[in-house]
C-alpha cells in the first residue's frame, strides 16, 4: 500500500492534467456537432443527433477551402525554399576548405536572425513589400517566410554537416567531386534526419503562423488558415457551433500529422528549441 | 615577398567558389530581413506617417517620449508581469511533470505525446477555444465552477483589467509547456542511472533525491528553459491580439501588440519602430546572457 501511493497520487495528477489539456480541445469537437439550440442548452452533453451542416457551412460560406488551398501552397513551397537556401549556406559554412574567418563572421551574420524577433522589423517589412508590389501575395508571403527561417534552419542543418566526417568530404574531392555534386550527392542525401527535422520545424511554424499573413494578406483569396478563421469569427460572432467546426477543420491536418509521427515531431521540435 | 607567396599559395588551395552558393540566400536573407530589421532602428529616430515621402529627424524624441508614455510605462510593466507568470509556470511545473514522465513506459510516452499537443494548434485557433472557455456568459469554465457550487470564483476572466493578463497568460502556458516538458525530460534521460541508484542504497528519500540531485544536474537545462520561455513570452503577440486586442482598457496590452498598434493603427512608424527597437535591444540582452550561461555549464 505504502509504495503505491506515490503511483496514486501520479495518476491522480496525470489524469488532471490530461483534463486540462483536452477539455479545451473536447468541447469545442462535441459542440461542433450541435445545432445552436443544442449548444446552449447543454454545452458539455454529446450532441442528439450529428448536426453536420455546421461543417458545411465553415467549408463552403466560411470559404475555408480556399484558404486550405493557400497555406498547403505556402507552406510547401516556403518549407522547400527556406531548406534550399539554408542547406546552401550551411554547406558553405562547414567546409574545412574556404577561408576560416570569412566563415566565421558569416556564420555570425547568418545566426544573428536567431535572436531578432520577427515584430522588429514588421513594419518596414511591411512597407517594403508594398512598395515591391509583393504584399498581398502568396508569392511575397513564401519569400518573407524563407527569409524570416533561414537563420533557424542554417543552424539545425550547420550544427549537423558540420559532423560529417572530413574523410568522406577528402575522398569526395579526390575523386573529383566538385562542390555542387559534393552537396547534392554527399552532404545532402547523408542529412536526411537534420532535414526532416528542419522540415517539421518550418512546416509547423509556417503553418501556423499568424502575423506575417495578417500584416501583409488583405483579399480574402490570398488568406492562410490562421487569419481566415479569425475573419470567421468577425462573422459567425456569436455562432459558436459554427465557430468550433472552423476551429475543427483548422487544426485537424497538423494534429493528424502530428500523432501519425510524434516522435519524428517531438525529436525536430525539441532540436529546434535548442538554440543556444 | 615570400609571404606573398605564400598567402597566395594558401588561397590557391582554398575552395573559394564554393561561396558561389551563398549569392540566392544572401540576397533574400538581406533584402527581406536584414533591411527591414536596419529600417526599423533608422525610423526610430524619425517622425513618419510611413505614407508621406518625407521623413522628419528628430533625434531621440522617440526615445524620450516612452518615458512620459504612460501608456507604454502599463505596456511594460504587462509584458513584464505576463512573462514572470509564463516562465514561473513552465519552468517549475515543467521540471515537476517532466520528473514524473520521463521514464519510457508506455504511459509516459502516451502523456508526453498529450502534453505537445497544443503545441500542433494554430494561435488562432487557441484563442477562440479559450475565449469561449473564459467567456463570462456561456463560457465552460464559469459553467463548471457553477456546478461545482463554487459560483463565487466565477469572474469576467477577459474583460476584469486585474485579471485580462493572467488569463491571456494561462493560455500561453497551454500552448508553451510541452516545449519546456521535452526539454527537461532530455535533460532527466541525460543524468545516469546510477547516481540515482546510488542515492537510493545510502538511503536517500524522494525529495531529498528531487532537490539534491535531480535540480543541480539539471541545471542548464533549467537555464535554456527558464531563458527560451522568457524571450518567447516578452515578444508574445497572439493570443493578446486574438483574445482582447490588449483590452479591458488596455490592462493586457503587451509591448508587441502596443508597437503593432502604434504603427498599423495610429501610424506613428517612427514612435512604433522605437518601441520595436527598445523590445530587441531587451530580447538581445536576455540571448547574450543565455549564451554566457549556457557557455558556463
Amino acid at each position: 500500500m505504502r509504495a503505491q501511493s506515490p503511483n496514486a497520487v501520479k495518476l491522480v495528477f496525470l489524469i488532471l492534467f490530461s483534463t486540462v489539456i483536452l477539455l479545451p480541445l473536447y468541447i469545442p469537437l462535441l459542440n461542433s456537432f450541435k445545432t445552436m439550440e443544442g449548444f446552449f442548452s447543454s454545452p458539455f452533453s454529446l450532441p442528439d443527433d450529428l448536426e453536420l451542416n455546421n461543417y458545411a457551412q465553415a467549408w463552403v460560406k466560411g470559404n475555408l477551402f480556399r484558404f486550405l488551398i493557400n497555406s498547403i501552397i505556402v507552406t510547401s513551397t516556403a518549407v522547400l525554399f527556406v531548406i534550399f537556401l539554408s542547406s546552401m549556406v550551411a554547406f558553405v559554412l562547414s567546409r574545412r576548405k574556404a577561408l576560416k574567418t570569412l566563415n566565421r563572421v558569416l556564420f555570425v551574420f547568418f545566426l544573428m536572425g536567431i535572436m531578432i524577433p520577427p515584430q522588429v522589423g514588421i513594419i518596414p517589412l511591411y512597407l517594403q513589400m508594398k512598395a515591391l508590389h509583393l504584399s498581398n501575395t502568396l508569392l511575397g508571403l513564401i519569400i518573407v517566410f524563407s527569409a524570416y527561417h533561414m537563420s533557424f534552419t542554417v543552424f539545425i542543418l550547420y550544427s549537423f554537416f558540420k559532423n560529417i566526417p572530413a574523410e568522406i568530404e577528402d575522398a569526395a574531392i579526390i575523386d573529383g567531386c566538385g562542390n555542387f555534386k559534393l552537396y547534392s550527392r554527399i552532404v545532402m542525401p547523408l542529412s536526411r534526419s537534420a532535414l526532416i527535422a528542419s522540415v517539421i520545424f518550418n512546416g509547423v511554424g509556417i503553418w501556423n503562423n499568424f502575423i506575417f499573413p495578417l500584416v501583409l494578406i488583405t483579399s480574402t483569396n490570398k488568406k492562410t488558415l490562421p487569419i481566415g478563421l479569425l475573419s470567421f469569427r468577425g462573422r459567425w460572432l456569436s455562432d459558436y457551433p459554427i465557430m468550433f467546426a472552423g476551429v475543427i477543420i483548422v487544426s485537424i491536418p497538423l494534429i493528424v500529422t502530428y500523432l501519425i509521427l510524434q516522435n519524428r515531431f517531438v525529436e525536430g521540435l525539441a532540436a529546434g528549441s535548442l538554440k543556444g | 615577398m615570400r609571404i606573398f607567396q605564400r598567402d597566395k599559395y594558401i588561397l590557391k588551395n582554398k575552395n573559394l567558389k564554393v561561396y558561389l552558393f551563398l549569392i540566392l540566400p544572401l540576397i533574400i536573407y538581406v533584402t527581406f530581413f536584414i533591411i527591414p530589421n536596419i529600417k526599423t532602428i533608422v525610423y526610430s529616430f524619425v517622425e513618419w506617417d510611413g505614407i508621406n515621402p518625407v521623413k522628419k529627424f528628430i533625434g531621440i524624441d522617440n526615445y524620450r517620449r516612452l518615458f512620459g508614455d504612460i501608456l507604454f510605462l502599463k505596456t511594460l510593466k504587462n509584458t513584464i508581469i505576463y512573462t514572470t507568470t509564463i516562465v514561473v509556470f513552465d519552468v517549475t511545473g515543467g521540471i515537476v511533470v517532466a520528473t514524473l514522465i520521463y521514464k519510457k513506459t508506455k504511459t509516459n510516452i502516451t502523456f508526453r505525446t498529450l502534453i505537445f499537443l497544443p503545441a500542433m494548434i494554430s494561435s488562432v485557433a487557441i484563442g477562440i477555444i479559450w475565449s469561449f472557455m473564459y467567456d463570462a456568459n456561456v463560457g465552460a469554465i464559469n459553467f463548471i465552477l457553477e456546478k461545482l457550487g463554487i459560483e463565487f470564483l466565477q469572474k469576467h476572466w477577459l474583460s476584469d483589467p486585474k485579471l485580462a493578463i493572467f488569463t491571456v497568460a494561462s493560455v500561453h502556458i497551454w500552448e508553451s509547456f510541452g516545449y519546456g516538458v521535452i526539454l527537461f525530460i532530455a535533460g532527466l534521460q541525460d543524468i545516469p542511472k546510477e547516481i540515482f541508484e546510488a542515492a537510493k542504497v545510502d538511503g536517500v528519500n524522494n525529495w531529498q533525491n528531487f532537490t539534491r540531485i535531480t535540480i543541480p544536474l539539471l541545471k542548464s537545462t533549467i537555464a535554456l528553459v527558464w531563458i527560451l520561455s522568457t524571450i518567447f513570452s516578452f515578444i508574445a503577440f497572439d493570443f493578446v491580439y486574438v483574445m482582447t486586442r490588449g483590452g479591458a482598457d488596455h490592462s493586457s496590452e503587451v509591448l508587441a501588440t502596443y508597437l503593432y498598434k502604434q504603427g498599423f493603427r495610429y501610424n506613428n512608424v517612427g514612435y512604433s519602430s522605437a518601441i520595436a527597437t527598445v523590445l530587441f535591444s531587451i530580447v538581445l540582452i536576455m540571448a547574450v546572457f543565455q549564451l554566457r550561461v549556457s557557455k558556463e555549464y
